[in-house]
Parts: structure tokens; C-alpha cells; sequence
């Protein structure tokens, strides 16, 4: 029982457990928000969305599936009436162009929200509604899809049959000895046995988004790579010997340790997935389908296994469990077998990111496709087994990869058992023989050519590249800035007005006006003559309005569109730009804080700062690589963010005056928006680097790196993320305004110069930092207090 | 060359770990002895500007090390008790690192790393991770960094732990040789390293320095009715004699 408390009572792993948990439901819970517009309003409005939705498919379950497709429609087709009356009936010009001519009054309006209790009751914040009705009509447009798939499934499964049939007459596959004949044959035979399942209408919202939350698998991984780790412990601790020696050191421990495996397979399964599962089907709803056929789900249209969705998930578990036991034999089988316990670590991530890019990037077609889904990833993504139907070619013969990989799973499983006991039992700790070792003097030894040639600031970059992994969270930070949406841009519903504002979007000179004029003779007697009028109206008017201003303000009028600037960099991306800045500061968090903690881990704080250039000139290298870092996650997060504003804006309007926005007609500074955008994005560097200083000093004082990413996390990072989450009392405690500064610079153009505050207070907390962190460095007695001898 | 400590003090609250400490180094090696909390590496930490003084000053050749910040360090070489080592560089890199942070490039850093690793016999090892070193050779690594630029102070916290003999005795010897023209303070509770190679033994005991002499003088300052722990009075008999309770 010791082993047992040894690996499943250790505070370490307990914190990874409850690290990876916390991480799990927090992650799902924000995937469910709106990440275009994460609102603080987002997650409660989804959340109510969806509970709506589901209580909608209940009252619909039952009714044949046309009929509710209909009544789905119609649904649809209420709100977004409701919704062009909220936002434009103090518009009435635009109103008439998009809205619905027989909504007429507030009481007509709020007519048709009446049945829909969490819409009816937000209508009197706008913020909130506008959330509100965005996350409705989502949760309802799924059921709307769902009535689609529903009535198209029986056709698909008639489509398979046909295929093979159709095939089979044709010449070139007829012969039926082809691998393509030979699958299609087996598809429409695996696929005949759901020809009487009677595919049901219900709430699927919760099962779905649990099986899209792919971060279940990685963090289920993860916490039996831990698991694994744990049995290597003795050798990284020089105990190997020690252990092997005791009575109960082979095979009682190799056993025992079989028995963890297989608890933690079982218990981070059911305590990872359920809670994600828990979660989901708690706030989407979706409870009381699960006795449905499987097929009911869209994501279960290629599966050929008849059941229903209760009984798949009590396979799914199953299978889980058997797929962790698996991958954790095969992890303890290699790492077990490595001579030398310091290379563990690389031989896993060379494992690991070997099988995924074979399992990620292999094409289907290659002939080597059998190590694409005959994977570790495939034992991974395990609910991919059932969603994806799919047969390889095994020696000319089509083999479903399910079955294939549930027939492979208890033969594999019990070979690795067996050698994973042999090891525990049979390998000697000392004289085996270490080719890591040898390979790795080889290529240190043509490193370290170079290495021996860098300046301080090389090494600094070195030590914070490759020693503390920098590299790695870079890359990870690149994918991740890939995949966020950084803008929020609102289109304009007057389709018209849009097209002629691209089209005029300039100064404003005589041939605005020669345009104007062309254009309304051109439409005279079109179709859509009224509707054009309309948009024109607005226009003119528009134009009217930048040339009477800039008269006013002495600057050269330009039409610009307005919406574009201010829906990307104002108000109504605030929550977006907080978003983005949240997430810079956690990734200068992770950048930097192990340049100041790395020497602390190390030990060797003593001896650097004995060394003549181990003070001054050794910390001003920290703090270069610190705001290096910053540059670095600026460039990730923004100049994505740019460059997703140029997919709604051409730089055409780069030279207008910013005072040719109603919004920035104040701006004290006569500069166009090109210079504008320069400062923007310059203030937001600055902070940035400020924030890395502040890293700097924080990180100093942690002993190691663990520690340093947990606290410069929870001081800088976190606030910020828990006030874009809706906690709003945490905005101002971290530097997540100024680093934003797409707010305060918008506001400074409707006169308000309050807003240079929150970068004055941060420039300051920012340059403090950098002092105390130098000053802390290099100055006289560093050393706590402490008796020594 | 003179390193004088004049009444340095260290207090930690109650405890005082160095009183009023008086004592001038010139060249050759000093063995520091004396029992754990004696204050060894009190004096170490101060003397390399790891620890705040309370009072007293450290003067390199009539000025304040403090004063002489970098200038000081340029002339120090320092081997630290703990094994705090990169352990994810190779030796060589190391070696390298700690030679650009003393100021040393090009071909004549390169010319010292390969000097000092042949030195201390990891010229077989020095594209080897430190991380997988044995104790003793993360203690050769760590000695040869300090031996690094030519220090004309060399301090040396328990150099020789974790060493085999051989190694023990390799190291002993070169460490006599480096005396010419250098201060050497040597801490270690190791009394046989200090007896062969020490020009000068430093007796401390409380923060208090007991006595400072010869190894030779000192084992003859022992009173006739002692009786030595082997067959002839030694160091070991003068630490037992002074510092024994």
C-alpha cells in the first residue's frame, strides 16, 4: 500500500490532479462562450440559451420532424424581427430598408418574445440582449440543423447502399477485388444494420459540445503520463539500486504498480470526462435523451454501431479506461527501458510529437496511412474511433480502424504488461548500455562550437530558449494566437449603404459628390429603387455630416467607414481587446518568468553574482530577453490582430484624419488613422514590456520555475482572464486596461483625458520594477538573512 | 596584495555569527577551519558580497570591496559550497558561460576553458550535460569556473567534498601550486587537506576567530600533556585542543 500512497499521495501529483480538473470544467465552461465577443454577459447568456433550446426540443420531441422544423423556422424567424426592431426602430430610414414593415409598435415587438423568458428579460440592457440574442439564435440554429440531419439521415444510408450497388455495376470496380470495390461492399454491409433505427429529435447540445471539448483527451493524457512518471521516480533519484535490493522491490512493486496504472486509467477517466461531461450536460440540458439511438447525434452520422447514447457512453468510458491502461504500459515500456533517467523527458516529447504528426499531418491517401490511425493519438482522441467511420487497407482487405484498434488493444495491452514486468523485475540498474548518452556528446559536441562563442545576451537567450523550454512555450503561444479571434467586427444590414460606402470611401471632394449624383440617376426605375434610394439618403447625409464637421474642426473631411474602426478598436470590441490582452499577459507571464527564477532553481545565484559581469551586466541581458519576449508575444497577439483588421479594411483609409469618426472628433492630436494605429499598437508594446519588467521582479523571488509560473500567472494573468470570465471588480488589479489601450485611446477622443491613467500608473509600476529587480540583483548582500556556519 | 577584514561583524537577530572578525590575508593559502555555525561560510558570503556586513569593513589592498564593485570581482574567484550548476549545460558550456561573465572571450576564453578542464580532468567529460555528473565531477566543474581569469583571490568553500582520494590528493596538489602570488582561503572540514597544503591555519569558533598561525605552530602551541588521536600530535589534535567542545 506505501507505492499506493506514494504515487496517488504525493502533494505534487495531487496538484496536477486538481490543476488538470479545475482546467478541464474552466476550459469547457469557456468554450461555451461567445469567443468572438467574450462579454461578461456571455457565459450567462449562453448558458440560459441553451437551456432554452433544450427546453424548446422537449416541448418539440415527439411531433413529426417537418412539423418541427417548421415550428424551428418560425422561431427563428421572430427573434431576428424582434432584433432588427431593437436595434433600428430609433432609425426608422434603416428600419424600413431591412426590417419588417408589420412591427409596428413596442407592443408588436416584444409580442414576439414574450414566450422566450431570459430574451424578454434582458431587452432592457442592450449589452445584454445583444449577447443574449446572439447565443439564442445559435442554440435554436442547432436545433434547426439537427431537423436537417435528421431528415436527410435515412437518404444517406439509402446513398450507401446505392453507391455500392451503382459501383459494382461499373467496369473498373465490378470485379470485386479491388481494395475501393472490396470497401464499399463492407461499408454498405456494416451500414445495413441501421437501416431500421428510427434516428430521434431531442436536446443534444450538452453530449455534443462535451464530444467537440477535445482538451479531456490531452489533459487525460497528460495525467497518465504523470501517473507513469511517478514509477521512474527512484531512478531520478538515485534509489534504483536501493530499491531493487529490497525484498519487495521487483515484481510485488512491478504488480503493485500495474494496479496504479489501471486505478489511474480508471479514475482520471471517470473523473476527467465525467466532470466535463457533468458539466456539459448541466448547463445545455440534454439529460433525458440519452436513451435515444446513437445515430441521433450529427456527430454519429458515419458510425455503423447500433445503439443507443447511453449505451456508447458506457462503452466510451470502458474504452477509455482500456485506452489509458494502454498508452500508460507503453509509456512505462519506454521510459523503462532508457539507460540513462535525464533523457526521459526528451525521449517522451520525441515520442509524443512523433506519433502526433504522424497522426495529424500522414495524408489519408499515403500508403503508410495504417501509422496515421494505427496511433497513439488514436488511443487519445478515442471518441474519433466512432465518429469517423473508416476502413485502411490491410493487405488488400478493407479492416474498419475501430475494429482494428479494439482487437490490437487487450493483444498489445498484455504484451506491454508482460515486458513492463520485466523490466521492473529483470533490468539492472547499472551497465546497461546508454546510447542517449553517446548520441547526445556527439551533438553537444557540435553545439558547443557554438555555445562557447556566445556574448552575455546570447547566453541569456540560450538559457531562455532551450534551458527553460522558451522554444516550446513560444511555439505553443504561436498555435493558440493563431486559432484566437482577436476583433469583433459588426456588419452593417443595409446591404446597399455598404456597398456604396466601399465604393466612395476617400476625401470628400467634387467627385463625391458627381458619384452622388450618378448614382441616383442609375437606379431610376431599377427593381430595388426605394431600398437604393434609402441607402443613398443615408449617405448623403453621411457626407453632409464629415464635411460640416471638419469645417468645424479644420480637418480634411474623408467618408469613411465607421463602423469598421469602431467596431474593431472601440466599444464594441472592448471585450475583445480585454480578451486579447488577458491572454498577452499570460503568455508574458510563461515567456518570462523563468529568466529571473532560472539561476535560483539552478543554485548558482551565489556564484553569478560574485562573477564581475554576473551583476549589471548580467541582469541588463535578463531585462533585454524579458522585453525581447514581450516584442515576441506583442507580435503574436497584435500583429494577428492587425492583420485580421485588414481583411475589413483596406489601408486606403490609413491617411483620413481619425477626427472623420463622430467618436474621435476630439482627438487632441491631428493625425490620420494609419499614425493612430501606429500609437495603438505602440502603447501596447510598451505595456507589454512593462509587464514583462514587472515578470522580471516577481520571478526573482521564486525558487524555482514551477513557482515562478504559478505566481507570475496568478498576479499578472489571472485577474485579467477572471474579468473578461465576468468577474469585473478584478479589471483594474491587473495591467489588462493599459495593455488593452483600445479603449482608453478611443475615449481620449471624445475628450476624455482621464483615460492616460491607467498607462501612467503602469509605466510607473512598470520602470519600478525594472529598478527593483536591478537594484535587487546586483546590490550589496542578496543573500536572505539566514544563519550560516 | 592584501585582503584585510577589520571588525567585521554579521548579526542574524540574536545570533551573532561574526564578532568584530579581524584578520589580514597577503598571499599564500589559508585553511579556515572550524565547526558547523563557526562562521566559515558567513566570512565567504561576505567577503564575495552575498551578505550584508552589520559592521567592520573588507579591504582589497586598502580600498573597500564594496567600493570597488566589478573591480573586485575581476580579481576574485569563488567556488561555492552548494552544487548550484546549470545542469543542463554541457561542462564545456559552463565553463564557457561563467568565462564570459568574468569578462574572458574569444581565443583566450577558450584557451582557459580548455586549460581548466584538462586541470581538473573533465576534458574527457566536457560535452557532457553537468545534470548526469557524479557528485565529485559537478565539484571538479564547479572548481574549475572559479580557477577561470587568473583570480589573485581564490576562495574555495569545501573543495575537495564528495572527492575520491586520488582526486583528493590531485586537487590538494594543484591547489598548493595556484598559492604563488594569490590569497587562497580554503574551507573545509576536511583537517588532512589543510595540514599538507596550508601556509596558514584560521582557527573559528562562534564567529570568533580562536587563533591563526602555521599548521606547524599551531600543533606545537598544543600543551605537552596532550594526547594526540593518533600516534603524533597533528591538526587534528590542535582542532580537538581548540575547538574541540
Amino acid at each position: 500500500m506505501s507505492e499506493w500512497r506514494r504515487v496517488f499521495l504525493s502533494k505534487k501529483r495531487l496538484g496536477i490532479a486538481l490543476l488538470l480538473l479545475v482546467f478541464c470544467v474552466g476550459l469547457y465552461v469557456y468554450s461555451l462562450t461567445d469567443t468572438r465577443n467574450p462579454s461578461p454577459y456571455s457565459l450567462k447568456s449562453t448558458i440560459a440559451s441553451s437551456r432554452a433550446a433544450a427546453e424548446l426540443a422537449e416541448k418539440l420531441e415527439g411531433l413529426p420532424i417537418e412539423e418541427i422544423s417548421e415550428r424551428i423556422d418560425e422561431y427563428l424567424g421572430r427573434i431576428r424581427d424582434y432584433e432588427l426592431w431593437y436595434i433600428y426602430s430609433d432609425d426608422p430610414a434603416t428600419y424600413a430598408a431591412v426590417g419588417n414593415s408589420e412591427i409596428v409598435t413596442a407592443e408588436d415587438a416584444e409580442a414576439l418574445i414574450r414566450d422566450i423568458p431570459y430574451l424578454y428579460a434582458a431587452k432592457d440592457n442592450r449589452d445584454m440582449f445583444l449577447q443574449g440574442y446572439i447565443a439564442f439564435s445559435r442554440a435554436v440554429g442547432g436545433l434547426k440543423d439537427q431537423t436537417e440531419y435528421l431528415m436527410g439521415y435515412r437518404d444517406y444510408l439509402e446513398g450507401i447502399q446505392a453507391q455500392a450497388k451503382q459501383q459494382s455495376q461499373v467496369g473498373i470496380f465490378s470485379s470485386g477485388s479491388g481494395f475501393s470495390q472490396k470497401n464499399l461492399t463492407k461499408t454498405a454491409k456494416d451500414f445495413e444494420g441501421l437501416a431500421d433505427v428510427e434516428v430521434a429529435f431531442g436536446s443534444n447540445a450538452g453530449v455534443e459540445s462535451w464530444l467537440s471539448f477535445d482538451f479531456n483527451d490531452y489533459a487525460y493524457l497528460i495525467a497518465i503520463i504523470v501517473t507513469v512518471l511517478a514509477f521512474l521516480e527512484e531512478r531520478k533519484k538515485g534509489l534504483w539500486s536501493a530499491i531493487r535490493s529490497c525484498r519487495g522491490g521487483r515484481l510485488p512493486l512491478g504488480l503493485s504498480r500495474l494496479g496504479i496504472l489501471a486505478a489511474a486509467a480508471v479514475g482520471f477517466a471517470l473523473l476527467i470526462y465525467g466532470s466535463t461531461f457533468v458539466a456539459a450536460l448541466g448547463l445545455n440540458g440534454g439529460w433525458g435523451g440519452l436513451n435515444r439511438p446513437l445515430q441521433s447525434l450529427e456527430s454519429f452520422r458515419t458510425c455503423a454501431v447500433r445503439t443507443t447514447i447511453l449505451g456508447w457512453l458506457i462503452r466510451y468510458f470502458a474504452l477509455k479506461a482500456a485506452s489509458g491502461m494502454l498508452i500508460g504500459l507503453l509509456l512505462w515500456c519506454l521510459l523503462g527501458s532508457v539507460a540513462n533517467i535525464q533523457f526521459s523527458l526528451s525521449v517522451l516529447l520525441g515520442i509524443l510529437a512523433g506519433e502526433y504528426i504522424l497522426y495529424e499531418f500522414l495524408p489519408v491517401q499515403s500508403v503508410f496511412n495504417v501509422l496515421k490511425y494505427f496511433n497513439l493519438f488514436s488511443y487519445v482522441h478515442t471518441s474519433g474511433l466512432y465518429t469517423d467511420y473508416l476502413n485502411v487497407n490491410l493487405f488488400g482487405f478493407p479492416v474498419g480502424i475501430r475494429r482494428l484498434m479494439l482487437i490490437t488493444l487487450p493483444i498489445a495491452g498484455a504484451i506491454l504488461l508482460v515486458r513492463a514486468l520485466m523490466i521492473q523485475t529483470k533490468r539492472y540498474p547499472e551497465g546497461n548500455k546508454d546510447i542517449l548518452s553517446k548520441l547526445s556528446a556527439v551533438i553537444n559536441r557540435f553545439f558547443d562550437i557554438f555555445r562557447s562563442r556566445l556574448t552575455i545576451g546570447g547566453w541569456e537567450a540560450y538559457k531562455t530558449l532551450i534551458l527553460e523550454f522558451g522554444v516550446v512555450i513560444m511555439a505553443v503561444i504561436l498555435v493558440l494566437s493563431r486559432s484566437i479571434y482577436c476583433l469583433y467586427n459588426l456588419t452593417e444590414q443595409d446591404y446597399w449603404y455598404q456597398e456604396y460606402l466601399e465604393e466612395l470611401e476617400g476625401p470628400i471632394d467634387e467627385s463625391t459628390y458627381d458619384y452622388l449624383a450618378r448614382a441616383r440617376e442609375n437606379i431610376r426605375g431599377s427593381m430595388n429603387e426605394f431600398q437604393l434610394e434609402s441607402s443613398l439618403d443615408r449617405l448623403e447625409a453621411e457626407v453632409e455630416k464629415r464635411v460640416r464637421a471638419a469645417e468645424k474642426g479644420g480637418f480634411e473631411p474623408w467618408l469613411v467607414d465607421e463602423k469598421v474602426y469602431e467596431s474593431c478598436y472601440g466599444p464594441t470590441a472592448k471585450n475583445a481587446q480585454y480578451r486579447s490582452a488577458a491572454l498577452a499577459l499570460l503568455f508574458v507571464a510563461f515567456c518570462a518568468a523563468g529568466i529571473s527564477a532560472y539561476e535560483q532553481q539552478s543554485g548558482v545565484t551565489l556564484l553569478v553574482r560574485s562573477l564581475k559581469r554576473g551583476r549589471r551586466r548580467l541582469f541588463a541581458a535578463k531585462a533585454v530577453c524579458a522585453a525581447a519576449m514581450a516584442v515576441f508575444v506583442w507580435a503574436a497577439v497584435y500583429i494577428k490582430e492587425f492583420l485580421d483588421f485588414l481583411k475589413f479594411q483596406t489601408p486606403d483609409t490609413f491617411g483620413a484624419p481619425v477626427q472623420n469618426i463622430d467618436a474621435l472628433v476630439g482627438f487632441p492630436l491631428k493625425i490620420s488613422f494609419g499614425e493612430y494605429l501606429i500609437i495603438l499598437y505602440s502603447l501596447r508594446l510598451l505595456m507589454l514590456i512593462f509587464a514583462s519588467f514587472a515578470v522580471l521582479l516577481i520571478s526573482r523571488h521564486c525558487a524555482t520555475l514551477q513557482s515562478a509560473y504559478i505566481v507570475c500567472v496568478t498576479l499578472l494573468a489571472a485577474p485579467a482572464l477572471l474579468s473578461v470570465l465576468g468577474v469585473d471588480a478584478l479589471k483594474y488589479i491587473s495591467p489588462m486596461v493599459p495593455v488593452s489601450s483600445a479603449g482608453q485611446l478611443w475615449a481620449i477622443g471624445s475628450g476624455s483625458l482621464s483615460s492616460v491613467i491607467p498607462w501612467v500608473v503602469w509605466s510607473a509600476i512598470g520602470m519600478t520594477a525594472l529598478i527593483a529587480a536591478g537594484v535587487g540583483w546586483g546590490k550589496t548582500g542578496a543573500l536572505k538573512n539566514r544563519a550560516g556556519d | 596584495m592584501k585582503l584585510e577584514l577589520k571588525d567585521l561583524t554579521k548579526r542574524y537577530g540574536d545570533l551573532t555569527a561574526l564578532d568584530s572578525f579581524t584578520l589580514t590575508f597577503e598571499p599564500g593559502i589559508y585553511g579556515i577551519l572550524g565547526a558547523n555555525g563557526a562562521g566559515k561560510s558567513t566570512m565567504m558570503n561576505l567577503i564575495t558580497d552575498n551578505l550584508k556586513r552589520d559592521g567592520g569593513e573588507i579591504l582589497f589592498d586598502g580600498r573597500d570591496i564594496l567600493e570597488m564593485g566589478d573591480e573586485f570581482r575581476a580579481v576574485l574567484g569563488y567556488m561555492p559550497q552548494q552544487q548550484g550548476i546549470y545542469e543542463r549545460m554541457t561542462a564545456e558550456s559552463f565553463v564557457s558561460y561563467i568565462g564570459r561573465l568574468k569578462g574572458l572571450k574569444g581565443k583566450e576564453l577558450r584557451r582557459q576553458v580548455d586549460d581548466v578542464l584538462k586541470l581538473t580532468n573533465l576534458d574527457n567529460v566536457r560535452h557532457k550535460a553537468v545534470g548526469q555528473f557524479s557528485g565529485g565531477m559537478k565539484q571538479r566543474a564547479l572548481l574549475a569556473q572559479a580557477l577561470l581569469g587568473d583570480p589573485k583571490v581564490l576562495i574555495l568553500d569545501e573543495p575537495t567534498a564528495g572527492l575520491d582520494p586520488r582526486e583528493r590528493i590531485r586537487i590538494r596538489e594543484f591547489i598548493s601550486e595556484l598559492a604563488k602570488d594569490r590569497i587562497v582561503l580554503l574551507a573545509t572540514h576536511i583537517v588532512t587537506d589543510i595540514e599538507s597544503v596550508a601556509d596558514k591555519v584560521i582557527l573559528m569558533k562562534k564567529g570568533k576567530l580562536i587563533k591563526s598561525d602555521t599548521p606547524e605552530n599551531l600543533i606545537a602551541s598544543l600543551p605537552e600533556d596532550w594526547q594526540p588521536v593518533a600516534h603524533y600530535p597533528s591538526l587534528e589534535d590542535v582542532y580537538m585542543f581548540f575547538l574541540g567542545d
